[in-house]
């Protein structure tokens, strides 16, 4: 609509955009294998605003496929305003998307983004006024788009993020987090949890309920805990026998997980008719891959944008075959379930299977 | 290139019915849908534990659906009955929240009222009295038996009534505004303000709230929509999503194909739009020609009607430990209506809210010691102009804490004590799901563009080709008037484009 488009319908093409012009103006090298890129709109449009927390799809062209992943928006909404997004990527062992970036971004490199959108952020209705942090690996990039939002007046709540990683070079932001801290007038305060090396100004060993408590209770906060399967699969452990109320614990997406199937499937390879848009093929799956990496490998664009289950935007239809789901918290609707919709980014081949799927 | 006899733009709850109608009737259908989900505003959403509908409050299942669905559409997704108890509360006129649990039923609902304002029997009475004059004049218009001096003796004040607008009613009847309160508070389940609806349509959604029962669906509207959705493909019709149509294209006033933006073709002489018109002629139809001109300024003349602001709450207590006992419960923070209505022109109240309890109806709506509350405010969606993105997030919060605050204070409930997910929904979320200008819902229901919006309709359906373009057909809220009727109401337009594809046309 290029008449006068009522400022609501303006403000919601600003917020969901289906895609955004980008160009790289720094790249900052974290440590060994974490890179920060900040990147400015290449063509002076109005960047989507976000809430802290929020992730951005990064929209790629590899090898002729067009690929789309999620990444943790670590600027600060203020900094959107100011024209401007900063986004950290971890270059992953065998990371296909990650070590694309690595090897193909450079100051001036133009990049496609999405709509902000996916993720969670601070509620002042929900949460509580104190929020303890749980992070590791990448998992700790929200959080520093949290921190800049409460020092910048955005985000109104404290925030004690407790910081878990093997060695002190894995740690990622170490000056900023100290910068942040000083300029929160004490609502901010990172506490360093090094596994493998005792450093002074730190705590030792893994992040543990005394650990926590030590700095705030544990039991008087939203819990918000972003990182690895195996972190997020610990702090449930131990907090298990503290009855927290699931209003107070929040995990964060995950990304890119690596799912497995919940059952093991009988054959290693099967058959899926896939039916998207008026275009038929049969395409080769594996059963320890997703309907959604079969699709893609096959050259295949379906809708998608979570990869974690949750969002449900790659809904897609069974029309034949036996499936099964990963073992992850899938948001599939009940009425969706009984009816044959599955969502192919958490779903697994048990046969060969009829599909029907969208494009993205 | 694809060749469909008919193609439907818009899965909505309007383009998805008339599709299932096509495609029941063997015309080869495809639908084009720019979201990735079936339903536009009827339509779930999943945070956490909970599953949200997104707008519906109840359906007039007996009246509107169940002949088309059990006999016509076969659709076995369930519904139940929504217990007969409704949660009236506002502000009276002297600043006191009055809290009501009223029975349904006109006699017991007389009898209630009459037991928490004494003295008010009378009027009450009265007043039901008159919409049921309304709702019968209208069934008996329509019978064999009918004869003008039969009406008016039956129905002797069914005259005046046609040209009075619900507060005239009011006024007519000298019933207290504490009174009013109790009905006219529905003024936001149909149309603008009280003192300028007609009477004639507000009185028989009044008599059939009190009088009939409603049904709410066990898996919310995406639960019956995803079954359509199944339904149109087992007959041989085609869905798909993610696809926006950005041109009708035309020749020679008649339509020949829709192009999308994935850069699809598709052939076809019949499009069905679930689409408002005002987008179709301003957008889609890329002729500059004195036919598209007429028929844009015709949309354009009709004013739009407002939208909401929806805060979906899920709670981890049950509706019973929280003693919400009612699934609507009507909300006010002023008894006159009048005021409510100028406050949904912004941010601030005082507030009408029409809260939902799905939970009461539907016991494992959500997993049990938990409970869905979503509050629905009337907004327009003017209410955003000149708002930058920054300041319409931070304006969203504010709302939702000031809407979440009055709520409990009415109820007598905490419920920042339980808030476990919540999710926000504006005329900007609107606009983006349903493809609206202004997040509106159809037309405004004032007499006037009421009979505006059934006159352009009628134009648009008509087919008359110095008029209108050849093969292209409306439903849905813009055409047939918003409420989820439109699941049906598109039925006669489809006959009418199977019965012409099959005269060869």
């Amino acid at each position: 609509m290029a008449h006068n488009i009522p400022n609501a319908n303006r403000l919601a093409k600003l917020m969901h955009p289906k895609s955004q012009a980008m160009v790289i103006t720094n790249v900052k090298d974290e440590n060994s294998s974490m890179r920060t890129y900040t990147l400015k709109a290449s063509d002076d449009h109005e960047l989507a605003y976000f809430s802290a927390g929020a992730y951005i799809p990064v929209i790629l062209e590899i090898d002729g496929n067009k690929i789309e992943r999620p990444y943790a928006i670590c600027s600060s909404p203020k900094d959107s305003v100011n024209g401007i997004y900063e986004i950290s990527v971890k270059r992953m062992d065998g990371g296909y998307v990650s070590n694309y970036i690595y090897e193909n971004w450079a100051v001036g490199t133009e990049v496609t983004l999405g709509g902000p959108g996916l993720g969670d952020s601070y509620s002042p209705i929900r949460d509580k006024k104190h929020v303890i942090g749980i992070a590791g690996g990448i998992g700790v990039t929200p959080f520093r788009s949290m921190a800049k939002a409460i020092v910048e007046g955005d985000v109104d709540c404290e925030l004690t993020l407790i910081y878990g990683a093997n060695t002190m070079e894995e740690v990622v932001y170490k000056e900023e987090w100290k910068q942040l801290e000083e300029a929160s007038a004490g609502k901010f305060k990172c506490v360093l949890v090094i596994a493998n090396e005792e450093i002074e100004g730190c705590e030792h060993g893994f992040v543990s309920l005394d650990i926590i408590n030590k700095y705030h209770d544990v039991t008087d906060a939203s819990l918000f805990i972003s990182g690895p399967a195996g972190l997020v699969k610990h702090m449930k452990t131990i907090l298990a026998p503290l009855n927290l109320q699931k209003r107070f614990v929040r995990i964060g997406m995950g990304g890119d997980s690596q799912f497995a199937p919940m059952e093991k499937a009988g054959q290693d390879e099967y058959k899926i008719l896939v039916h998207m848009a008026g275009e038929t093929r049969e395409i080769p799956a594996k059963s320890n891959e997703t309907i959604l990496v079969a699709l893609e490998k096959a050259g295949f664009v379906p809708a998608v944008k979570c990869r974690s289950g949750v969002c449900g935007f790659c809904r897609s239809y069974i029309v034949k075959g036996e499936i099964t789901l990963a073992d992850t918290e899938i948001a599939v609707r009940k009425r969706d379930k009984e009816l044959g919709y599955i969502h192919p980014c958490c779903t697994f081949p048990m046969s060969d299977l009829e599909i029907i799927v969208h494009r993205g | 290139m694809k060749h469909y006899d008919a193609v439907v733009i818009g899965a909505g709850n309007g383009g998805i019915g008339t599709a299932l109608a096509l495609t029941t009737a063997g015309v080869k259908t495809l639908v084009l849908e720019k979201h990735n989900l079936p339903g536009g505003c009827a339509t779930s959403f999943v945070r956490g534990r909970f599953e949200y509908d997104a707008s519906l409050h109840a359906m007039f299942y007996d009246l509107l659906f169940k002949n088309v669905w059990e006999n016509q559409f076969h659709i076995t997704s369930p519904v139940t009955r929504v217990p007969d108890i409704i949660t009236v509360a506002y502000t009276d006129t002297d600043g006191k929240n009055v809290y009501m649990d009223l029975p349904l039923g006109a006699r017991e609902l007389v009898m209630a009222i009459e037991k928490e304002i004494p003295g008010s029997a009378p009027v009450v009475q009265q007043y039901l009295g008159l919409c049921g004059e309304v709702l019968g004049a209208a069934k008996f218009a329509k019978s064999p038996d009918f004869t003008p001096e039969l009406m008016q003796e039956k129905f002797p004040h069914f005259q005046m009534l046609m040209k009075m607008t619900a507060q005239e009613v009011f006024d007519y009847l000298e019933m207290p505004m504490n009174i009013q309160a109790i009905f006219n508070n529905l003024w936001w389940y149909l149309g603008p303000k009280i003192d300028e609806f007609p009477f004639f349509r507000y009185a028989p959604v009044v008599m059939m709230l009190v009088t009939m029962p409603t049904y709410f669906p066990n898996h919310a509207c995406h639960g019956y929509l995803a079954e359509m959705e199944t339904k149109i493909r087992e007959n041989g019709g085609d869905v798909w999503l993610n696809t926006e149509v950005t041109e009708i294209v035309t020749k020679d006033g008649k339509v020949c194909g829709v192009k999308t933006n994935h850069g699809d073709y598709i052939e076809t002489t019949q499009v069905i739009a679930d689409v408002s018109p005002r987008i179709v002629f301003e957008d889609l139809i890329k002729e500059d020609s004195p036919k598209k001109q007429a028929l844009l300024e015709r949309q354009k003349d009709i004013t739009e009607n407002f939208s909401f602001t929806i805060v979906y709450l899920g709670l981890n207590k049950s509706a019973e430990e929280l003693g919400i006992k009612a699934h609507h419960l009507f909300i006010a923070d002023a008894a006159d209506a009048k005021e409510t209505y100028e406050a949904s022109r912004g941010w601030e109240g005082p507030y009408c809210i029409g809260a939902l309890c799905p939970n009461v109806t539907v016991k494992d709506f959500s997993p049990e010691g938990t409970c869905v509350l979503s509050l629905s405010v009337p907004m327009l969606g003017s209410a955003l102009d000149g708002m930058t993105q920054e300041e319409y997030f931070k304006a969203k919060d504010e709302f939702a804490q000031k809407i979440i605050k009055t709520t409990g204070e009415h109820l007598g409930i905490d419920l920042f004590d339980c808030i476990e997910e919540i999710s926000i929904a504006t005329p900007a979320t609107l606009s983006r799901y349903a493809g609206v200008r202004n997040g509106a819902l159809g037309y405004a229901r004032t007499f006037a563009d009421i009979r505006k919006n059934e006159a352009a309709t009628a134009q648009l359906n008509g087919g008359n080709p110095e008029e209108v373009y050849e093969g292209l057909s409306f439903v849905g809220q813009f055409a047939f008037g918003i409420g989820y009727q439109t699941n049906v109401t598109g039925i006669p337009v489809a006959m009418k484009v199977a019965q012409t594809i099959k005269g060869g046309n």
